[in-house]
């Protein structure tokens, strides 16, 4: 057999096995595709699924269910679907660790609202490691580009590779050409979305400020640190505010790291979960002393 | 006379222009730019929705190939700096938003018929670019107003555009109009940079 013969024949047979954990979505404009992630359960794009109520999920021609959103990650353009009633097809198998590289053959499929899978394919044309925030503030563990056309409708669908394993969720809403958002991070937003219904990142409820420590007060407490955060403001109800933390105060440590700027201190938080305390030093009114502050999930913006 | 490339544009803007000028309005509308038509049909004032850069070269052609003076109303969003310095030097009388209202459009009406200029904010910025970063004081416009400082937090929680405006109960394009005066006043190209910043100046808690 030659080369065109096998490639042509393990293109398409990839595309109908690993089509099967894939479907159609229809919750807004314009239809998508989805992932099967549990018997009840289907990943898609944000974005592309603007209600949470009235959903359609479109498994084979003629064959379609109802659903609902049951949890959104606006950060990194994921929403998870719960079903009635369980699914007959195979959950996605998606690739073990960072698996790719640049240059690798990968196809993107979709299911179309008539119920087709539909396939786009290319070569992986961009890698970067991360972890990284996306525009909308979400945290990808790797940026993948991959070079494809991204026909509509495959937002929500996988990009698959040459062992059939999902290695992530194609999005045109995170990136104007379309990125990857890679399996790893799928997992883990999808598992706390189930869980939670949201993402929970940790939260401390300060707006702070660099600014420089003068010498006098140096000297006087004996501090190694030559800068410090001032809260400029202490968020009503939130994790500071309960801990006793006032507008005015100067941050010097945080579970005894220097906290100089903004993205030390975001570092250390990224560190912690909801739940965990953190102790910090700091300086208040010329006065040093040390606050335990209980972390708490962000909330929901209003 | 109503230029504006879809037919439902044109009616919604004869609609609106009716209900602003009442009973003197005498309504005409096309879809392209043509001077024998504005002639035949006895127009004093044009009113032109710009819905691609192409519309406004249109436009602005009519303008400066126009024999006699015309009234002339622009509906476009966030025009080019250059653009906009033509179709003032083409006697351009106003220049609005797209989705401007009635009042709105009187105003402009009133405008064209005083022969005054009446432009809607966006079509300035992009005039005097360095001009509109001090206060009136001259004091450097790093603030931003409580509207934008709302709109940088929402930002920051990863909302787009939409449901920004959805949230805030405002049009698409002034939450655009808020982004566009906050990345300018933080001095940044994006979204991204300006939570960043944000996070850094303490506008934004973490």
């Amino acid at each position: 057999m030659g080369v065109w013969e096998t490639l042509a024949n393990e293109l398409a047979g990839a595309s109908a096995e690993a089509g099967r954990s894939v479907v159609g979505v229809l919750g807004g404009r314009h239809p998508s595709s989805g992932i099967v992630v549990g018997k009840d359960a289907i990943v898609a794009a944000s974005h592309a699924v603007r209600r949470d109520e009235d959903l359609t999920v479109i498994t084979a021609p003629g064959e379609s269910m109802a659903a609902r959103a049951a949890g959104r990650d606006a950060g990194t353009d994921l929403v998870v679907l719960r079903l009635p009633q369980p699914i007959d097809a195979p959950v996605a198998r998606w690739a073990a660790a960072t698996s790719l590289r640049v240059g690798e053959l990968v196809l993107a499929l979709g299911r179309t609202r008539r119920g087709n899978v539909v396939a786009s394919s290319g070569v992986i044309s961009g890698l970067i490691n991360g972890p990284m925030r996306t525009w909308r503030g979400g945290e990808i563990d790797q940026f993948i580009r991959p070079d494809l056309t991204f026909y509509p409708g495959f937002s929500g669908g996988p990009l698959v590779n040459n062992r059939s394993e999902f290695v992530g969720l194609n999005t045109a809403g995170l990136h104007r050409s379309g990125i990857t958002v890679p399996a790893s991070t799928v997992m883990r937003v999808t598992a706390e979305l189930l869980e939670k219904g949201r993402i929970e990142r940790p939260y401390l409820g300060l707006a702070m400020q660099t600014v420089p420590l003068p010498e006098s007060l140096r000297a006087r407490l004996n501090l190694t640190a030559s800068e410090g955060l001032l809260v400029l403001h202490v968020e009503p109800e939130g994790p500071a505010e309960k801990a006793g933390m006032l507008m005015g105060d100067v941050l010097l440590t945080a579970n005894g790291q220097a906290v100089p700027d903004t993205d030390s201190i975001q570092e250390i938080l990224r560190g912690n979960k909801p739940g965990a305390q953190i102790e910090i030093e700091l300086v208040r009114g010329g006065v040093a002393s040390k606050l335990n502050v209980q972390i708490q999930a962000r909330p929901a913006t209003k | 006379m109503i230029v504006a490339s879809s037919s439902t544009q044109r009616a919604a803007l004869a609609e609106t222009m009716a209900h602003a000028l009442g009973e003197r309005a005498h309504i005409t509308s096309a879809s392209q730019f043509s001077q024998e038509r504005f002639i035949a049909t006895a127009s004093e004032l044009l009113i032109a929705d710009l819905d691609t850069p192409a519309a406004a070269g249109n436009m602005l052609r009519f303008l400066q190939q126009a024999a006699v003076s015309v009234g002339a109303i622009a509906l476009i969003d966030d025009p080019d700096g250059e653009w906009v310095g033509s179709a003032l030097n083409a006697s351009i009388n106003a220049i609005l938003a797209r989705d401007a209202g009635p009042e709105d459009l009187l105003l402009a009406v009133q405008a064209a018929e005083a022969g005054l200029v009446l432009l809607h904010p966006t079509s300035v910025r992009g005039l005097f670019p360095d001009q509109f970063r001090t206060a009136p004081d001259g004091s450097a416009l790093e603030e931003l107003t409580g509207r934008e400082d709302q709109v940088l937090r929402l930002v920051s929680a990863g909302l787009g555009n939409k449901e920004i405006a959805a949230r805030l109960a405002i049009s698409e394009h002034t939450v655009k109009f808020h982004i566009s005066s906050i990345l300018g006043k933080m001095n940044v190209t994006s979204r991204t940079e300006a939570v960043s910043l944000g996070i850094r100046r303490g506008l934004i808690p973490i």
